[in-house]
């Protein structure tokens, strides 16, 4: 028997392996469906319906079924191929007031949002110099995992590379290629019951994509170009920001591999984590091939697996997981693979087995909870009689290794047909074959899918083509972009807002408002700032639902502070009165009912006379050591009608005289 | 138009709608949609097949599909220039399995007539077509061949179904009357577009009289091309009722709600299209739905009021007559309408009334009151018949006072029959019987397209 080693290596050798990387940018863009919409929330990319991702309990629910269907030339993708093999039911949930038919695919779509549109072609012209496409044409990508009602995602490229479409990361230049619009698909909330439940929130939000060049060359440089991207996005303030809004696709290949894409990855600083996994697993896999040729693995070995039902066997198994699964109605499955012996234990990427390949296969495909393989079995305790009546059922040779799926018989039998399928497909391929990998959260990656074929794109049928016209053109054109740097130093130029501030507002979505309040009305910028950036946060931290604190009372709000109607103290208090208050509110009325009208000098000054005098005993005492009692109490008195500092100005100078 | 405007098969129209000097440029470089061509324009590249441009597009742009899959259009200028590579994708090539069948199962005969649930993508324009042999239809359900065998399947038009009429019904009918007489089957299945499915299932109700076995017409309104397409339970539901259940009527069967989960069978008389574009569009109007098919195939039965599945053959009855009329009733009306109709001699008008029954009396404005020529419509024996647009519920001649009138001169009350069937019903009558058995057979109830008794369950607002 051939000797190898089971472990994955820790590092690699970068260069020397041909490490090469390209990145898929997707981020959620904030566009309204019409101008008419005063909501800030955006819209879908095709309905009105207001983008708003929701965990409160849905108000209806449809169960749906997908199919497989060909494709554009009559033969049925292989990806699609691949899905049919799963056979579930998808339950679809829903809000009355947030989402609509064309999300439940029960109407043809409306015409594609104009505002998201046009912010995909400036971002592609503006900010990465792409050429953009005369006639853009919106095409259905065939996806049936579930995550569109419709069967498919809609996607339109919109921009192509030219001469100028890259970026400058740590001095070096990473090609832009293409940009597209698509929709984002429905969220998954997990599965129960075997059925599979998606949420029409996010389904169809607009999705701008950018795909760079296969330009980097080291797990590093991949995060660098994602950062520097999501910071050029986040500068127009037309995206959106927080959880789930941002997800790329990462092409990994070294030179004897292939490209292979890990999808949706959300977490930013696992990239570097992902990209050298999955550099390793190319190697590990090329060895793997070796190894089966060494022990003359073949496509007909393959070919004659098959699961044998032994559930009679453990009817009294005293393993407890067996126990368990065979309570909860699933049977027990084995499956002879040949001359695996030990293999399932060698090691793709670190702690990641051949053997946990075979599970997530199994898992992707008929969602069986996991399978147990000869290598392991020591783990499970079964009883050398179970383990003796397997290897007999099987007729075990000395080189073999077997599987153990605990699932119904259908699951049983999709899993191992999926099993059949793949690696059937490496040992046709004789080497790295092209598939999608979903990140797993300790930086491994997991069997998705095979990498899809252009078959499964077509034209979308209910959608007009979109010709670029000359106002298009110049309202791109005139459409001013600001690096992140150029504004951060403007920031604090022009303002005078902190490094800190500045860096922070630059990228921030709410940072147009912020020029807007501060231009138009006499605030102190860093006030304004420090509201965006900090204050509104920690209300909305507290509980408080400042969705209320929308941008025109915002700018209501720092106008009447700029006339000197209350005091900048008063703030939180004005915000905190405007959301708990049950019905719309008048500024004017709001702040007269708090008292908050700022005084006059002379009631100030009165009033503090009043405290010293009042407190004259401590403070004849201890002089100055008196400030923060006397401050205290005036604060209690005045609060919001004055501010602090103004008077602890006055009491020092009262004190002092 | 000119003769040779009519011939469509020429390699320009292959070329869709581009531009005559792109055409010519094309053809000049021998270039065929499908063809791999590198457009280069000044410092830009690109590769791609050519795709044939749809009427929606711009005549200059010129349209590839990209190595990545997607579809672009570039604007063809003097700067442009076009070159043939070799690899050319061939479209519209689709290959059918044709699946075994085994000769022990039930057998039903499949009769297509167009629709969404017959038409697939024109990968070429974007557009959808209908030009689905019934064989693709079906070829993607496996599952439906371990319990079914097809005895004969049959393409009777390609047409969407808004252009079936008369002629049309004619043919299906006598092919289904063919099918049962002269065939061993359980029953049939017939693939229509939904837009006019209930005319259709209506007509046939009164065209196949004393029918043994059931006839389930199904269809699509979701296109074949989705993962969601969802003509395939509706076909699998409805092969199903045709081979194992024991209605021997006229159904038609489609989503019973936005669920893929249970499929509804309507009677044919009694069941309209009340939603564009909804899976479950299909409601049975002033009746229970006839039953419930479940996914793994259970029939339950919601209604007693239905013929069972019998020997002997179908009596095609397929005459029809459509010198007749369909007005609906809007308040200011011109009565002029009626006349216009009775002038070009129709025999037979029913009117989609409001409320109850009702058209405009005017009691002061005699010149917009429908009494006159209502009257000389019967007075000239043109057949009256008199349906709500409400839909549901039943008409009545007797609560108003002004309905008095137009009952006492003759106008037949229809009850609670769907205005279309009582269209279909009298182009029927008129082409089956003689004319003065007309009013009494509209009135009499023939394929369930009456009912006497609805209950109060029987309005789809109070599910």
């Amino acid at each position: 028997m051939s000797s190898f080693d089971k472990y994955a290596p820790d590092e690699i050798n970068f260069s020397d392996e041909g490490f090469l990387s390209g990145l898929e940018f997707h981020q959620q863009l904030i566009a309204n469906y019409s101008t008419k919409d005063t909501h800030n929330f955006g819209s879908k990319l095709f309905c009105n319906c207001p983008v708003i991702i929701r965990d409160d309990t849905p108000d209806f629910s449809v169960i749906r079924q997908q199919r497989a269907v060909s494709g554009e030339t009559g033969e049925i993708d292989i990806t699609a191929n691949f899905e049919k093999l799963k056979k579930y039911k998808i339950r679809y949930e829903g809000y009355h007031d947030t989402t609509c038919l064309i999300e439940l695919d029960e109407e043809p779509i409306m015409p594609i949002n104009q505002e998201a549109l046009f912010r995909t072609l400036a971002i592609s012209k503006n900010i990465f110099k792409l050429n953009l496409v005369d006639e853009i044409l919106i095409s259905r990508k065939t996806i049936i995992d579930g995550s569109n009602t419709s069967g498919f995602q809609r996607t339109a490229m919109v921009a192509y590379k030219s001469q100028n479409s890259f970026i400058e990361v740590n001095g070096k230049k990473i090609s832009i290629v293409q940009v597209n619009l698509e929709e984002d698909s429905a969220k998954n909330t997990g599965t129960k019951n075997g059925i599979k439940h998606y949420r029409l929130d996010r389904l169809g939000t607009p999705l701008i994509e950018i795909a760079t060049g296969p330009d980097m060359s080291h797990p590093e440089e991949v995060l660098s170009v994602a950062k520097r991207i999501g910071e050029l996005l986040r500068t127009t303030g037309w995206v959106r920001r927080g959880q789930g809004t941002i997800r790329q696709d990462l092409n990994i290949s070294i030179s004897k591999g292939t490209r292979i894409e890990i999808k949706g990855v959300s977490d930013l600083d696992l990239i570097p984590l992902y990209s050298k996994n999955e550099a390793i697993r190319q190697k590990r896999m090329l060895e793997l091939l070796e190894l089966f040729k060494i022990r003359n693995i073949t496509i007909e070995l393959i070919r004659e697996l098959e699961i044998i039902n032994i559930s009679e066997l453990f009817s009294d198994t005293k393993v407890s997981i067996i126990q368990k699964n065979m309570k909860l109605g699933k049977q027990v499955f084995i499956s002879k693979i040949p001359k695996f012996k030990g293999l399932l234990e060698f090691e793709l990427q670190k702690n990641y087995r051949l053997g946990t390949e075979f599970s997530q296969i199994c898992k992707v495909i008929s969602e069986v909870g996991g399978i147990m393989h000869s290598d392991e079995i020591d783990n499970y305790e079964l009883s050398s009689v179970e383990i003796k009546s397997i290897e007999k059922k099987l007729s075990l040779q000395e080189n073999d290794a077997f599987i153990i799926l605990l699932s119904s018989q259908e699951q049983a039998k999709n899993s191992l047909n999926g099993l059949k399928q793949v690696l059937s497909s490496w040992i046709l391929e004789q080497g790295i074959v092209p598939e999608v990998r979903s990140p797993r959260s300790d930086g491994t990656t997991g069997y998705l899918r095979p990498l899809p074929g252009k078959a499964r794109m077509y034209p979308e049928t209910d959608a007009l083509p979109y010709q670029l016209n000359q106002t298009i053109l110049t309202n791109i054109s005139q459409t001013k972009f600001e690096f992140p740097e150029d504004r951060i130093a403007r920031y604090k130029k022009d303002f005078n807002l902190s490094e800190e501030f500045s860096q922070r507002l630059s990228i921030h979505p709410k940072n147009s408002l912020f020029e807007i309040i501060v231009t138009e009305h006499k605030v102190d910028p860093t006030l304004v700032a420090n509201t965006i950036l900090s204050t509104l946060v920690n209300l909305r931290r507290d509980g408080f639902d400042i969705s209320k604190i929308n941008d025109q009372i915002l700018i209501k709000i720092f106008s009447m502070l700029g006339e000197d109607k209350f005091s900048k103290d008063a703030l939180e208090l004005i915000f905190t009165s405007i959301i708990n208050s049950k019905s719309h509110v008048n500024l004017e009325d709001l702040i007269a009912n708090l008292d908050l009208k700022k005084l006059d000098q002379k009631s100030i000054e009165k009033i503090i006379e009043k405290i010293i005098s009042d407190n004259i005993q401590i403070v004849s005492e201890r002089g100055m050591g008196s400030m923060g009692l006397l401050m205290r109490i005036a604060m209690e008195q005045l609060g919001g009608k004055a501010d602090g500092k103004h008077i602890s100005d006055l009491i020092k100078k009262k004190i002092s005289s | 138009m000119n003769k040779d405007n009519d011939i469509i098969s020429t390699i320009e129209s292959t070329y869709g709608y581009y531009s005559s000097d792109i055409i010519k440029i094309l053809k000049s470089k021998d270039i065929l949609p499908g063809d791999k061509i590198e457009i280069n324009q000044n410092d830009k590249t690109l590769i791609g097949n050519l795709i044939t441009q749809n009427e929606l597009g711009s005549e200059n742009n010129i349209i590839i599909k990209l190595e990545n899959g997607y579809n672009i259009g570039i604007k063809y200028t003097d700067d442009t220039t076009l070159k043939k590579l070799s690899g050319s994708i061939k479209l519209e090539d689709f290959k059918i399995k044709n699946a075994t069948q085994s000769q022990n199962l039930p057998k039903i005969s499949l009769l297509s007539t167009g629709g969404t649930i017959a038409s697939r993508i024109d990968y070429q324009s974007g557009g959808v077509v209908m030009a689905m042999k019934p064989e693709e239809i079906f070829a993607g359900l496996p599952e439906l061949f371990k319990e079914i065998t097809f005895e004969d399947v049959k393409h009777l038009f390609s047409f969407g179904s808004e252009d079936l009429s008369k002629n049309e019904w004619k043919k299906i009918a006598e092919e289904v009357a063919s099918q049962i007489n002269d065939n061993d089957i359980n029953g049939v299945v017939i693939t229509h577009g939904t837009d006019t499915m209930g005319y259709t299932s209506a007509i046939l109700s009164f065209m196949l009289q004393d029918l043994p076995m059931p006839v389930v017409l199904t269809g699509a309104q979701k296109s074949s091309d989705r993962g969601s397409y969802d003509g395939a339970t509706n076909l699998i539901a409805a092969s199903r009722v045709a081979a194992k259940s024991d209605f021997a009527s006229v159904l038609v069967a489609m989503h019973h709600t936005s669920d893929d989960n249970y499929i509804q069978l309507s009677r044919g008389t009694k069941v309209r299209k009340m939603h564009t574009s909804r899976r479950d569009a299909f409601q049975t109007i002033n009746e229970s739905p006839v039953g419930l098919i479940s996914p793994d195939g259970k029939i339950t039965q919601l209604i007693d009021d239905i013929p069972k599945r019998s020997d002997g053959n179908v009596h095609l009855m397929n005459k029809f007559d459509d010198n007749i009329a369909l007005i609906k009733i809007y308040p200011g009306i011109n009565p002029e309408l009626l006349d216009w109709y009775i002038d070009r001699n129709v025999k037979g008008i029913i009117i989609e009334g409001t409320g109850l029954g009702h058209v405009p009396t005017y009691p002061d404005k005699t010149n917009m009151s429908w009494t006159p020529s209502i009257q000389r419509a019967i007075d000239e024996n043109i057949y009256v018949g008199m349906t709500s647009q409400c839909l549901n519920g039943r008409v009545h001649p007797f609560v108003y006072r002004a309905l008095r009138s137009n009952y006492q001169i003759g106008v037949s009350y229809l009850q609670d029959m769907l205005p279309e069937t009582a269209l279909l019903k009298l182009g029927w009558v008129l082409g089956n019987y003689d004319y003065e058995d007309l009013r009494a057979t509209m009135e009499q109830n023939i394929a369930g397209e009456i009912n006497l008794s609805i209950k109060f369950k029987e309005y789809s607002q109070n599910e």
